[in-house]
């Protein structure tokens, strides 16, 4: 069992097999020789952890045992890139509002979950798909910032991909 | 970043608020006030206001995210213009998506001069997988020609000969990264036009090279002596012809995997019988037919004494023709394996599935793990919904299967056979004799396992089956373990008969079971210990089968 201790002093007791889907708690568990760790702790403590952290436990706990990606298995890695779908139990797990979407990536990136990074930007690219660069602001409550010099630029650029 | 600052200036929120203030105040009292100096101030306030919502836009969550693991989001959109959307949505995407080179580095030519300036632009320096569609203009191609030492991938997708040879003569430059190249070549477009005499001669370092035509091309275009990897399919109706295929094969000793496609009559004129190219490096090997005759024949023509995995597939449509060759006769089969496998065999797996379409696959495990597989697959349907082949093709199947694993030349040292079949309205004595040959032509084994099948064929004569539908009774050799797995068509009751007739048969015969497994959604009664009567150990495992369906 590994003691998890969250930025806002919150303790998650969880069993190895879970913790190591994380490469950086197995590698920071391996290099300690310890049971016992004090990740995660997100930088600059801005985030609110707990809830992100249930959440990535949950994935951990659901995928457990399953084989690890390997760094150096550089052609899967752009095959996972390739390919959108979404396993079902993925997709109902990733199904959450736009902020906790983000705050999973965020401690999927902070944790070295490759497989749960991958989940949330699949997620993301599916929800930007087939729509205008005006649809994605309004998902994501994005202001048009561009001075009309520079939509002039990317409207020439994009120009061949309009409707005619 | 400092809360206090706005991106990318360094100024305060209050000192930029004070200088346009200051703006505001000497334009409107200003005696030397004119259009010029208003349009200054309207430009100023475009991109004040412009830097006031990209500062804002850096505050949402999703621009919280890294800028490495942002970038990756366009990575899952396959269009470039989704892409080209995606770098249209605020500064921080465009800056971010901009800096990622590879989001770029495909240029697909069908998309216009402007796009592919962009693209190119965008690349940078990167390496260039580019997309050659039908009919594009040669002043598109032109754009290329100074990058061509870029070009990693080239693909042509359904384009003529003609257009093929004007885009290599439009950018004649050196190819040092060129490792793949793709022709698709349009149906019957240009049916008349030979291959030009050399392609890309000076792609030197070409590794991969997928051919797709629905015509007979000769291979004499293609030299590249560094290739490792050919997909080839085609489906000419004039025929196949074999001999230009080993001349390409003969010729690119290198290859490591080969993939052939074809959907013709295959001839063999021009090629000697004792003919055999051998291909010293290639691992994997898979061979498709479709619709033709001796197909396999092909694979008799090579050799590939370094293969881990050979598949030499036979597909005909859905017209319930029996075919006379499902698999390999006995000296085509014999000479396959020679040439294909390094080290006996010791697995065979046999699989007959007759669900929505049929397959039935043939797999030899040798001791050093390469397989090679047999399949016969019916591939499509004459007429929407299920395709129930005949009694008459489901007992050429049975036979031809268990005939192909009888004449394999090294069967004597098989240790695991596995069997499963799904056979519909086949006679059970007539599947009894067949899996009854074979039984008896294997030595002793270590597992045999019989899965997902009619089993009452293997329990002949027990009382399930009328003594009299039956030739000859099936006689198991010496088998350690004995595997069960779903049984189908038989009560718990009669399952359990079955199984415990079976076994107290080997005892009595003195070639008792070692170990039994039996798997089985419900266990029947009693199973478990009725059993160690008469086999070395017992283990019921309760578990549901996974049908193809789910």
């Amino acid at each position: 069992m590994v003691l998890l201790v969250t930025s806002d002093n919150k303790n998650f007791v969880v069993d190895r097999e879970v913790a190591d889907r994380s490469v950086f708690v197995k590698n920071t568990l391996e290099a300690r020789g310890l049971s016992i760790a004090t990740p995660p702790m997100l930088n600059g403590g801005c985030f609110e952890l707990t809830s992100p952290f249930l959440q990535v436990l949950e994935y951990c706990q659901h995928h457990r045992g399953e084989p690890l990606p390997t760094t150096d298995d550089a052609n899967a890695d752009e095959n996972r890139k390739r390919t959108t779908d979404i396993g079902e139990w993925d997709r109902k797990f990733i199904t959450v509002d736009h902020e906790m979407l983000f705050e999973i990536i965020l401690a999927a990136n902070y944790l070295d979950i490759k497989p749960l990074l991958d989940v949330g930007c699949k997620t993301i690219g599916n929800m930007v798909k087939g729509k205008s660069p005006e649809e994605v602001r309004k998902l994501f409550d994005i202001v048009n910032d561009f001075t009309p010099e520079e939509e002039a630029q990317i409207k020439k650029e994009n120009e061949w991909a309009e409707d005619p | 970043m400092n809360a206090e600052t706005y991106p990318g200036k360094g100024l305060s929120l209050s000192q930029l608020i004070f200088a346009l203030n200051q703006e505001l105040k000497r334009a409107a009292y200003s005696p030397s006030f004119t259009f010029d100096n208003v349009s200054q101030f309207d430009q100023d306030i475009s991109i004040a206001l412009a830097t006031t919502r990209e500062w804002r836009n850096s505050l949402l969550g999703i621009n919280r995210i890294p800028l490495d693991i942002l970038s990756l989001i366009p990575t899952y959109l396959s269009f470039q213009s989704e892409r080209l959307c995606a770098s249209s949505v605020c500064r921080h995407w465009r800056r971010t998506f901009l800096q990622r080179v590879e989001l770029w580095s495909k240029l697909i030519l069908s998309n216009g001069k402007t796009c592919l300036k962009t693209f190119l632009e965008r690349a940078k320096g990167s390496a260039l997988d580019i997309v050659v569609n039908h009919r594009v203009a040669v002043s598109t191609m032109a754009l290329l020609s100074p990058h061509t030492k870029r070009f990693r991938s080239l693909e042509f997708s359904c384009n003529e000969w003609t257009e093929i040879q004007r885009f290599s003569e439009v950018n004649p430059g050196p190819l040092p990264l060129l490792h793949v190249l793709a022709i698709d070549l349009a149906d019957d477009i240009d049916a008349g036009t030979p291959p030009p005499p050399t392609l890309f001669r000076n792609a030197r370092n070409l590794r991969v090279l997928r051919f797709h035509s629905r015509r007979s091309h000769s291979f004499t275009c293609f030299v590249f002596p560094w290739l490792v990897s050919f997909d080839f399919s085609t489906r000419p109706r004039e025929g196949f012809f074999t001999s230009q295929l080993l001349d390409f094969l003969e010729a690119s000793p290198t290859l490591r995997t080969v993939r052939i496609k074809v959907h013709a009559e295959v001839s063999f004129a021009g090629v000697p019988q004792g003919r055999i190219v051998i291909l010293p490096n290639v691992e994997n090997l898979n061979l498709t037919v479709s619709d033709a005759g001796p197909g396999y024949k092909i694979a008799t023509h090579l050799s590939c004494p370094a293969a881990a995995f050979t598949s030499l597939t036979h597909r005909k449509g859905a017209d319930n023709v029996v075919p006379h060759v499902i698999f390999p006769a006995s000296a085509l089969w014999s000479a396959i394996v020679h040439q294909h496998t390094r080290s006996p065999v010791e697995e065979i797996t046999l699989e007959i599935k007759v669900t929505l379409f049929v397959t039935c696959k043939l797999t030899f495990r040798s001791a050093d793990a390469t397989l090679i597989e047999l399949c016969f697959e019916v591939y499509d349907r004459p007429v929407p919904g299920f395709y129930i082949p005949s009694e008459d093709m489901q007992k050429e199947l049975i036979t031809q299967s268990t005939r192909t694993i009888r004449d394999h030349p090294q069967l004597a040292g098989v240790k695991r056979l596995r069997i499963c079949h799904s056979l519909r309205s086949v006679q059970t004595s007539y599947i009894a004799d067949e899996v009854g040959q074979l039984l008896r032509s294997m030595g002793p084994l270590e597992e045999l396992v019989i899965h997902d099948c009619d089993i009452r064929p293997y329990f002949d004569p027990f009382p399930i089956l009328p003594e009299d539908f039956v030739k000859e009774p099936v006689v198991f050799p010496p088998i350690k373990e004995l595997t069960i797995s779903h049984p189908e068509y038989l009560s718990d009751e009669q399952c359990k008969a079955a199984i415990l007739g079976l076994a107290r048969s080997q005892h009595e015969l003195g070639t008792p079971f070692g170990h039994v497994v039996i798997r089985k959604e419900s266990i029947p009664l009693g199973m478990e210990e009725e059993l160690k009567q008469w086999v070395g150990s017992v283990e019921c495992c309760r578990e549901r089968l996974e049908s193809d369906y789910d």
